[in-house]
């Protein structure tokens, strides 16, 4: 069955009835521009910091990587924004951090991140601090494997 | 067909209510859905940086293994690695870090020529502390 309406009184709005209107939805439009502003703020920021957790992974285990089989580190000392390593073969590896990029001799392994790279070696290990943008930093130790230095 | 009379001038109260009503839920949905975000993306940091704090302390473990001062790496309950410029020393103790963390490492006696060496790691939020083990062996043998 069709329902057919008709209105007895359709005088519209009146002004103040307008005015209300149009100030509640300022008001509420307000809000939600602040909240989606805020919220499109927070997700950039969360992206960004899973962003530098992965970055920041991958050079640790490629740091990882080679100073565990490394026999040869620098006199202790630091810090230092480069050092290099030597390997059973006598080839050389060179860590440094140069701009706002750490580099393995000319592979850059991180994005334009870095604030700031300090490396020490103390006794068979390095000590790495690394400050990337965006308030994220990791502080850690890695030690050589090859006890005998062969 | 049915015809229906009806006063319509405009909306009413409750409409405008119910309106509001459903845009503030979503409001604060969002919200809260934002904090959470925010505070698992927080706690994912403090654990990452947890597990590297953790690692650390087994990786100078065998710094000493490897340097031949597998004597000197005993501890009788509690201790942590102290560094003193150019290597390290071992000092009884927890290790309180950033003021969020707080390390250390016991050790004990495998046999002749091994040590189970044990490292924990708690912070504020996290009742259960974090482990790792490894055994560090006399290369002398």
């Amino acid at each position: 069955m069709s329902i057919m309406v008709f209105t007895k009184k359709s005088k519209g709005f009146t002004l103040i009835e307008m005015l209300i209107a149009i100030s509640i939805s300022i008001v509420v439009a307000t809000i939600l521009l602040v909240v989606s502003t805020n919220g499109l703020k927070y997700v950039r920021e969360i992206q960004q910091k899973q962003r530098l957790q992965v970055e920041a992974d991958y050079l640790i285990n490629k740091l990882a990587y080679w100073i565990r089989q490394s026999k040869g580190l620098p006199l202790p000392g630091g810090p230092f924004t480069e050092f290099t390593i030597t390997l059973p073969d006598n080839n050389v590896k060179t860590f440094r951090q140069s701009g706002d990029q750490i580099f393995l001799d000319t592979e850059a392994l991180t994005g334009n991140n870095i604030q700031s790279a300090e490396f020490y070696i103390k006794d068979r290990a390095v000590k790495i601090n690394i400050q990337f943008k965006d308030n994220f930093s990791i502080t850690t130790t890695l030690a050589q494997r090859n006890q005998y230095g062969i | 067909m049915k015809l229906i009379l009806k006063n319509s001038a405009g909306f009413a109260i409750i409409e405008t209510m119910i309106s509001l009503a459903i845009i503030a839920v979503m409001i604060v949905s969002f919200q809260t859905l934002m904090n959470q975000a925010i505070k698992v993306s927080r706690a994912n940091q403090i654990k990452f940086q947890g597990d590297l704090y953790l690692r650390e302390t087994i990786e100078i473990a065998k710094v000493f293994e490897q340097s031949g001062k597998w004597d000197i790496l005993s501890c009788t309950s509690k201790c942590y690695f102290d560094t003193n410029g150019s290597s390290w020393d071992i000092k009884d103790g927890e290790q309180p870090l950033d003021g969020i963390y707080t390390r250390s490492f016991s050790i004990e006696s495998v046999n002749t020529y091994t040590k189970k060496f044990t490292a924990v790691i708690s912070w504020n939020d996290k009742p259960e502390p974090l482990t790792l083990e490894t055994y560090v062996y006399n290369g002398i043998y």
